[in-house]
């Protein structure tokens, strides 16, 4: 211990310049996404006259969460979820004025499938295929 | 100045740098040498990365792979298709999913089933990274780090000129039954001069990365010769494996004797396919032989070899093998892999070094300040 205070303490001003790009470099590794920030836009289908963007953001990954963001035109009682046993729709009513909703929906816990968003109203229903997920 | 004055600053030299600069700099060469074996650590933890068979370059599934790639992500765009040169290895191929994300996908090299998939952030891709740019933008990280080159080749110059007969080193073994300080300073100049034309090697083709992103650029590689068929997507909608196949097939008909390595998908409609590989030039990555292909046609429209880039081109595609180790296979990756811990060694036994001389130096200190200690005066024999 003696020979890393010695080390430290020879070092001088120097040390933070040699600490400072390391911290760095390593804060910004653990951090590290291999994608673009933001939202990416998945495609516009019509759930009846209802035309519907439906954006992410982020990995999506077997299991976890996923932000999601829905524009819509009309204001109705929707459900999103996953076209997955077991998965659990989210249901959202959005006040009439309301055009864009974030929320998050749990994807389904299988690599081996497409992961295919739903919306659902009353009568129709509209898919997005997000991709086979990745572990 | 006198000789020894001379002497005298080198050395002063050298220990500053190495000690000043001593944490930055080995925790690049730690990463560097542990980045020469970043693929194989990933294929150690990743099964879906293991070829269940390896087969011979000819019989390699591309266009089999190309269609369960299209099977498992139809949506995806498609960045490459790439055979390691390690046939251990699987098939793998680099795409951008629906949701953004730079992701590799693995393939049997025999009959191209598809073996998995994962993100493009690995053990290799995190060594690499922080390795080379401390995961910061490339244009403020690859300067940092390559600036490090300067101080290096520095240091190894000094380290010569210091070592009188330095020649004379290269057997001496070193004096472990001799305190710590002497026998750390006969390891680290043992090992030093060893490793020294790795160490002038590893600092040359960083200073090379250094000028690179300065802005010192050589012409661009061979671009197709000819025009292609008008289409409106990057690849035709009903392109298959089949066609694949008969891509490269006319890939190694233009030029006999190509080892495919890597197939890169058109980026855009203007683009052709370009079938990358081995050929006879030496020390030069896959991209250094390449024939493009029409997509719409298959029909050959450029191709073009090692031997006929020109000498800036032929420098800059020797680097990364020479940097990286891998020109020779594993062996010459295992000989890197070795030659890196040597390497970063030395920056961590001069840090020991200096350490020893500072306690040694308080030691006599104390010493001398006791009361009534005479004082005595000798001459010292031996290398710093």
């Amino acid at each position: 211990m003696k020979f890393i205070s010695q080390w430290w303490d020879a070092m001088g001003i120097w040390r933070w310049l040699n600490v400072i790009p390391v911290a760095i470099a390593l804060y910004l590794a653990f951090g590290y996404e291999a994608m673009a920030d933001g939202w990416i836009n998945q495609g516009t289908r019509q759930v009846g006259s209802n035309e519907i963007v439906v954006a992410t953001r982020g990995a999506l990954r077997a299991g976890e969460s996923l932000d999601v963001r829905i524009n819509i035109t009309q204001a109705e009682p929707l459900l999103v979820g996953f076209d997955s046993e077991g998965s659990e729709p989210v249901q959202f009513e959005p006040s009439n004025g309301e055009e864009t909703m974030e929320l998050e929906v749990l994807l389904p816990n299988a690599i081996n499938q497409h992961a295919v968003l739903t919306v659902e109203n009353q009568r129709d229903k509209a898919r997005w295929n997000l991709g086979r997920l990745i572990l | 100045m006198s000789q020894q004055s001379r002497s005298r600053l080198w050395f002063l030299v050298h220990s500053w740098i190495g000690l000043k600069l001593s944490l930055f700099m080995s925790f690049i060469l730690i990463t560097g040498t542990l980045a020469v074996f970043g693929q194989e650590i990933d294929w150690l933890l990743n099964a879906q990365m293991r070829a269940p068979e390896s087969v011979p370059e000819q019989e390699v599934a591309w266009g089999d792979s190309f269609d369960s790639l299209q099977r498992v992500y139809p949506e995806a765009r498609l960045i490459s298709l790439d055979r390691y040169h390690n046939d251990a290895f699987a098939l793998h191929s680099t795409l951008i999913t629906e949701w953004g994300e730079n992701s590799y996908l693995w393939f049997a090299p025999a009959d191209g089933e598809f073996l998995g998939a994962r993100s493009f952030y690995g053990v290799q891709r995190f060594l690499r990274n922080v390795h080379r740019h401390l995961m910061l933008p490339i244009k403020y990280g690859v300067p940092l780090v390559t600036s490090l080159a300067i101080p290096l080749l520095i240091s190894l110059i000094a380290g010569f000129v210091v070592y009188k007969k330095f020649w004379r080193g290269l057997f001496s073994w070193p004096r472990f039954d001799r305190k710590p300080r002497i026998w750390l300073g006969d390891l680290h100049r043992l090992a030093g001069l060893w490793v020294s034309w790795f160490v002038a090697l590893i600092a040359l083709t960083s200073v090379f990365y250094l000028a690179e992103e300065l802005g010192w650029r050589g012409s661009p590689f061979p671009q197709a010769e000819q025009q292609m068929e008008a289409r409106t997507q990057a690849l035709p909608r009903d392109f298959s494996g089949a066609d694949l196949d008969v891509a490269i097939a006319n890939a190694r008909a233009e030029l006999p004797g190509l080892q495919v390595r890597r197939v890169i998908f058109p980026g855009n409609s203007a683009r052709p396919l370009a079938i990358q590989g081995d050929l006879s030039a030496v020390l030069v990555r896959p991209r250094a032989n390449a024939v493009y292909i029409d997509p719409a046609t298959l029909e050959v429209v450029g191709s073009y070899t090692g031997e006929q880039l020109d000498f800036y081109t032929r420098i800059s595609e020797a680097a990364d093998p020479l940097h990286f180790g891998y020109f020779g296979g594993f062996l010459t990756q295992l000989l890197w892999f070795l030659l890196g811990i040597i390497m970063s060694g030395l920056s961590i036994t001069g840090v020991l070094i200096y350490a020893e001389r500072i306690r040694l130096g308080e030691k006599t200190r104390k010493r001398l300040e006791e009361p009534g200690r005479p004082l005595t005066i000798g001459v010292a024999q031996g290398q710093h």
